[in-house]
């Protein structure tokens, strides 16, 4: 008793989460992750990794299917939380740990689950999981694949019918498997779901879409950030922090998240922008980063109609943004500001500098706010262009032209909202 | 002042694990505290992450894919430990060896071998789309790992005109292989680090892939592989002790105790490499590996016989 | 104690080999392969060929490791994971495996060997390198450039692209038009 007790003490001062997003309520997760930092939990990369599942924000009908489905992959003991207020974080996660170390709850919640459990790994069905999008990362990573269902006489480990086969880039034939892509996945667009025909780890074809939430954010501001300049430096932070942390630079991708919290939390802005500046020259300076993001760019994709989710480029000054200076200064190859611009390597360094401008105190610079139906427009012409984009990509490049790309899922939801009404 | 390696007796092998462990723990208690360090926390608070994460991982149930291989998977997770342990069978600690084998050095780079297979086996084994993509992502570039290595460690045998780890120490009395032979001392650093899927080379476990092939692992198997590459990286460092640092030789200290600090130090620069250098992208690397990697790994290997033969 | 150790691992040699056919999946078939040359490996370690023997196990489990992938991706990813019978044409083989195995046993048991005349050298290694390398190195320095040119054209003939479409009709294309750019973009 005693020694089960004492691990799970010392097992709850590091409680790993699993965090989902509901598109729009991006704010919540970012104080949730803040929170985390603080009590030193980690955030976990897939549901067998994770204690607890804490779902920021109010998911629709989909969304909350494919939440229970994640559910049902944590180990035990777990836990869940709903995050949908900044106001009992503290309290909500303490009494989550609460949970945690309750063993004879968590005992109780194993029998319960072992049973039918069992009756599902003997024969789960493949049609149930059509569809279903648990972020590439259930059971079945290769269930339902491939083009044809023909084989189904064959015997069917676990109802895993046949993989189908294609041709593949090389023109040898390969075997084909829909995966699913999101909407959970660790820097993934709150959301997102990609399905993907994969040959190996290249994507042969992909469907983009975005799940929804059952509803947005209430209006009232949760955080001391209600400025259009303060929020706009946060989502840069934000987008810079995920790029960099599947460009597998975890320091500087820390380094973007703090940026990030502070502002959050309505840090002294000069400070602010002069280690927004540092991180930026820090990112610009890594003969590494370059080479690793070498030719990954958002190709096809105009971005004078995208533009930077929110601001299109003709609106602030190339100067002030620098840009184009980023763009002379580091290539050498001297590139037209437009191309640089979709260069992923450029987009980050250029999300960086904006948002160091924009903290500075001598600019003054307002962005102006972009109506509602400005982003939601930019976010589906993103979205539309997806597909091609991700042609032809293996899934790392894949990821990381996805997160340079910036999507705002929750953009996107509103316009559903509105056409659904 | 080294003394010529003697080989103990095998009662000593008790020991012999647990030494690993108890470095593999400060292996991961640094890298708590720098992660700590990084998130704006007290790096103390942060080194005793891995006592948590340990009770945390005993006490999680282990999660079992749809239709997963599960034998493969277990020998996939429990081997790296086993690989570890055996690995520093051949490592002296200052004048005392477990196992002074002839062929010492090829034993390390056979324990690496094993590793291609455990690493795809825990990919293989989950059934799962991202942990495959991990293990595949491992096997493609370990060739790419693995032949910079071996010349990394030939060139230390070579000088030393034996393969027999304690000849290599004796062969550094005067002067250390790590001076005249620096190209191969990198390259070795670079491919144990590769090895153990850590830093710079940890593309299998990447978080573009929701951790490759730790994806789907849970509770104790977890435990295992997370102890196992601590472990390897270990013996890596502690390997390179003997190969290029001159075994226990050093003043004041006695022999032993050198090995042990030298170990640490090496150990401590590989954890922090991680935390200063951002990932090498898989799909990049192969071309760098034998085009740059390779031939300069046989430039030094020439340079060294070279002089070896003249000398 | 040696000796049951050495019987042991002959006993997990064989019965790994056994293996091989009876599992019902290629990953497994593989990987009970490899465990039969690890033993394999090990006892020629305790028969005194320490170099042979761990050479062996490097080399073995490599392949498997390799080859794995290759048997997984000629029978496809999925078709792979479907429980298959690793037997053909059984009847055939049976005779042929079981002929064998009865011509080898006999010659092992009714050759008169020769008892062993002078020691094993000193230093193993060094007389085995010498034995290779002193002798036959001419044969050895013919073979190698022979083997190393049929790899490169064996590749170059099954390589459907060639360096005309990677760098244009006249060579001059960079960089390469390749459906991933390498990391020195060659």
């Amino acid at each position: 008793m005693g020694v089960t007790s004492v691990l799970a003490r010392w097992a709850s001062t590091s409680v790993h989460v699993l965090i989902v997003e509901v598109p729009g309520w991006d704010e919540s997760r970012m104080l949730l992750e803040a929170e985390l930092d603080r009590r030193g939990w980690r955030v976990a990369l897939s549901p067998a990794d994770a204690d607890l599942l804490a779902v920021c924000g109010m998911p629709g009908e989909e969304l909350r299917a494919a939440f229970d489905l994640l559910w049902n992959q944590l180990p035990g003991p777990r836990t869940r939380v709903s995050v949908t207020t900044s106001v009992a974080l503290s309290a909500l996660l303490d009494a989550a740990v609460a949970h945690l170390v309750d063993d004879s709850r968590q005992r109780k919640d194993a029998r319960a689950r072992s049973r039918p459990a069992a009756a599902e790994d003997q024969r789960p069905d493949a049609g149930e999981h059509d569809g279903m999008d648990h972020g590439g990362m259930d059971h079945g990573g290769m269930d339902h694949g491939g083009v044809d269902h023909g084989g189904m006489d064959m015997p069917m480990p676990g109802g895993i019918p046949l993989a189908g086969g294609g041709d593949d880039r090389d023109g040898l034939e390969m075997d084909v498997l829909n995966v699913p892509l999101g909407p959970v996945l660790p820097h993934w667009p709150a959301g997102l779901v990609v399905d993907c025909v994969l040959q190996g780890d290249v994507i042969v074809s992909a469907k983009a879409r975005v799940l929804e939430a059952a509803s947005a954010p209430k209006d009232e501001p949760t955080t001391a950030v209600t400025d259009v300049a303060g929020r706009r430096i946060i989502r840069l932070c934000d987008d810079a922090s995920n790029l960099l942390a599947l460009a597998g630079w975890q320091t500087a991708a820390q380094n973007a998240r703090r940026l990030r919290d502070d502002a959050l939390r309505g840090a002294d802005i000069a400070d602010h922008a002069a280690a927004l500046d540092r991180l930026r020259r820090r990112v610009e300076r890594s003969v590494l980063l370059r080479w690793s993001l070498k030719g990954i760019s958002l190709k096809g994709i105009s971005l004078n109609e995208i533009s930077l989710k929110g601001i299109s480029l003709d609106e602030i000054p190339l100067k002030e943004i620098g840009l184009a200076a980023g763009a002379r200064a580091n290539t050498g190859n001297a590139t037209p500001p437009d191309q640089a611009t979709v260069d992923i390597r450029h987009r980050l360094i250029g999300w960086l500098r904006e948002a160091a401008v924009l903290a500075g105190p001598s600019s003054g610079t307002q962005p102006p706010a972009a109506s509602d139906s400005d982003r939601a427009r930019q976010a589906q012409l993103a979205l539309a262009a997806l597909p091609e984009l991700l042609r032809g990509t293996d899934l790392g490049t894949a990821r990381l032209l996805i997160a340079g790309l910036g999507l705002d899922t929750a953009a996107l939801a509103q316009t559903h909202e509105q056409t659904h009404e | 002042m080294s003394e010529p390696i003697v080989q103990v007796s095998p009662a000593w092998a008790v020991l012999a694990p647990l030494a690993l462990l108890l470095f593999a723990l400060a292996g991961a208690g640094l890298n708590g505290a720098l992660v700590a360090r990084s998130v704006g926390r007290p790096g103390r608070s942060g080194a005793s992450a891995p006592l948590a994460q340990v009770a945390r991982l005993l006490r999680q149930r282990r999660q079992v894919t749809v239709a997963a291989d599960v034998l493969l998977w277990r020998i996939g997770a429990g081997g790296l430990v086993v690989v570890a342990i055996l690995k520093i069978l051949v490592i002296p600690l200052g004048p005392w060896t477990l196992a002074d084998l002839d062929v010492g050095v090829v034993w390390f780079n056979t324990m690496d071998v094993m590793i291609w297979a455990l690493f795809w086996l825990i990919g293989w084994g989950a059934n799962s789309a991202h942990s495959l993509v991990g293990g595949y992502r491992f096997l493609s570039l370990a060739v790419s790992y693995e032949l910079p290595l071996m010349f990394a460690l030939i060139t230390p045998a070579v000088a030393a005109r034996s393969l027999r780890v304690g000849d290599v120490v004796a062969a550094q009395h005067d002067l250390w292989f790590v001076i005249w032979m620096p190209v191969a001392f990198v390259i070795f650093c670079g491919s144990v680090i590769a090895f153990s899927s850590w830093g710079p080379f940890a593309t299998a476990v990447g978080r573009d892939i929701a951790g490759g092939f730790l994806t789907d692992v849970s509770g104790v198997d977890r435990l295992l592989i997370l102890t196992g590459r601590y472990a390897v990286l270990t013996a890596g460092a502690a390997f390179a002790v003997p190969l290029f640092l001159g075994g226990g030789g050093g003043a004041l200290l006695p022999d032993w105790l050198w090995s042990i600090v030298k170990t640490a130090l090496v150990l401590a620069a590989f954890v922090a490499i991680r935390h200063r250098v951002p990932t090498i992208r898989p799909d990049r690397f192969a071309e760098v590996a034998w085009i740059i990697v390779l031939p300069a790994a046989l430039l030094q290997v020439l340079v060294v016989a070279i002089i070896v033969v003249g000398s | 104690m040696i000796d049951i150790l050495f019987w042991a691992l002959a006993v997990v040699s064989v019965a790994s080999g056994v293996a091989v056919f009876v599992v019902d999946s290629m990953a497994r078939a593989t990987y009970a392969l490899a465990v039969s040359f690890i033993a394999v490996g090990i006892m020629l370690v305790m028969v005194g060929l320490e170099y042979i023997g761990i050479i062996t196990i490097l080399m073995m489990v490599m392949e498997m490791a390799i080859m794995a992938v290759y048997m997984v991706m000629f029978m496809g990813m999925n078709p792979a994971l479907m429980p298959m019978d690793m037997t053909h044409n059984k009847r055939w083989s049976a005779v042929l495996a079981m002929g064998t195995f009865v011509l080898l046993a006999a010659g092992a048991l009714l050759i008169p060997w020769p008892a062993r005349v002078g020691a094993p050298a000193v230093d193993l290694v060094a007389s085995l390198g010498e034995a290779i390398m002193g002798p036959k190195m001419l044969a050895m320095l013919t073979i190698s450039p022979v083997l190393f040119a049929t790899i490169i054209a064996g590749l170059v003939i099954v390589n459907p692209r060639g360096r005309y479409d990677r760098w244009g009709d006249d060579l001059k294309h960079r960089p390469p038009n390749d459906p991933l750019r390498g990391g020195l973009g060659q």
